[in-house]
């Protein structure tokens, strides 16, 4: 039995299944909201090589792709963290939450992959 | 004797973003590690897509798809992230926004895309790892539709990349 499957085999499959499904959910939510939303960012100005956190940067050349990457990896993982360490509160409706979450990262995924590319291609 | 390789222009040479004088290894690097994961993920929805009808061949062998896409995915994504600045000073600033925006545009979506199949992918695995699809049937469902959005996301990046990079490349 390998390291991971030992560390996984702690719970049971369905503790996992669960936030695995909330996790895709969180992140899709989450990558949409800082889109949308003036969130505060971490922004690289590759030219001066010089990062800045803030929801209104300074002006010139800069990228804030990695800190929506970091935003959205931040954010999912303690959404799914605390989930997880909530357990024995839905460890009896899993199945529930389980579908739930499901659905939630179905949907979620679809309409923010459509949502990107629809305002993308018409920004200019 | 890199000062002196054809391969890097004096632009290069001069620039002041990160690893400019890397650009187009790295980039190379980068497309390879994208064939290997459009490889790898191609032929696991092959194998996952059949699920969906209680077809069950090569389970095993599906499962080491995922982790070399797993592995791939990681690798690209880490490369992508290293020449960005690149694209963005020398490519982006100079001649995509103000002579193709279209072109702009579509790195924006093949950017995101890929921000959206990383999480994605990372929980494509941790599902891999724990579950049959012979047993957990109601697990198929979700496990099919991550393997069909991660594959159709890489074969859209591969093909953007390749586009734009035939229209300009890094310095």
């Amino acid at each position: 039995m390998s390291a991971f499957s030992r560390f996984f085999s702690r719970f049971p499959a369905c503790f996992w299944w669960t936030l695995a499904s909330l996790f895709v959910f969180a992140y899709s939510l989450s990558y949409f909201l800082t889109e949308i939303l003036p969130v505060p960012n971490l922004w690289y100005y590759p030219v001066l090589r010089h990062w800045e956190w803030g929801a209104n940067p300074s002006a010139g050349l800069k990228m804030g792709w990695y800190g929506k990457v970091l935003w959205s990896c931040g954010l999912s993982f303690f959404l799914t963290l605390v989930w997880g360490l909530l357990w024995p509160l839905w460890k009896k409706h899993a199945d529930f939450w389980n579908s739930l979450f499901d659905l939630g990262a179905m949907a979620s995924t679809v309409y923010v992959l459509f949502y990107i590319a629809r305002v993308l291609s018409t920004r200019y | 004797m890199l000062s002196t390789s054809p391969a890097l222009s004096s632009a290069a040479l001069a620039s002041p973003v990160f690893l400019a004088a890397w650009g187009k290894p790295l980039l190379i690097l980068h497309a390879l590690m994208a064939i290997l994961l459009l490889g790898s993920m191609t032929h696991n929805v092959l194998l996952t897509v059949p699920y969906l009808w209680k077809h069950y061949k090569k389970v095993g062998l599906e499962k080491l798809y995922v982790k070399v896409a797993l592995v791939a995915y990681g690798l690209t994504f880490l490369l992508g992230a290293i020449v960005y600045p690149n694209y963005r000073y020398h490519v982006r600033d100079q001649y995509f926004d103000p002579q193709l925006p279209w072109a702009s545009q579509l790195f924006d979506i093949k950017e995101h895309w890929a921000g959206i199949g990383l999480g994605l992918m990372v929980v494509y695995f941790v599902l891999s790892l724990t579950m049959d699809p012979r047993i957990h049937r109601e697990r198929v469902l979700l496990y099919v539709f991550l393997s069909v959005a991660i594959t159709l996301i890489i074969w859209f990046n591969l093909i953007a990349g390749l586009w734009l990079t035939a229209l300009k490349g890094v310095v």
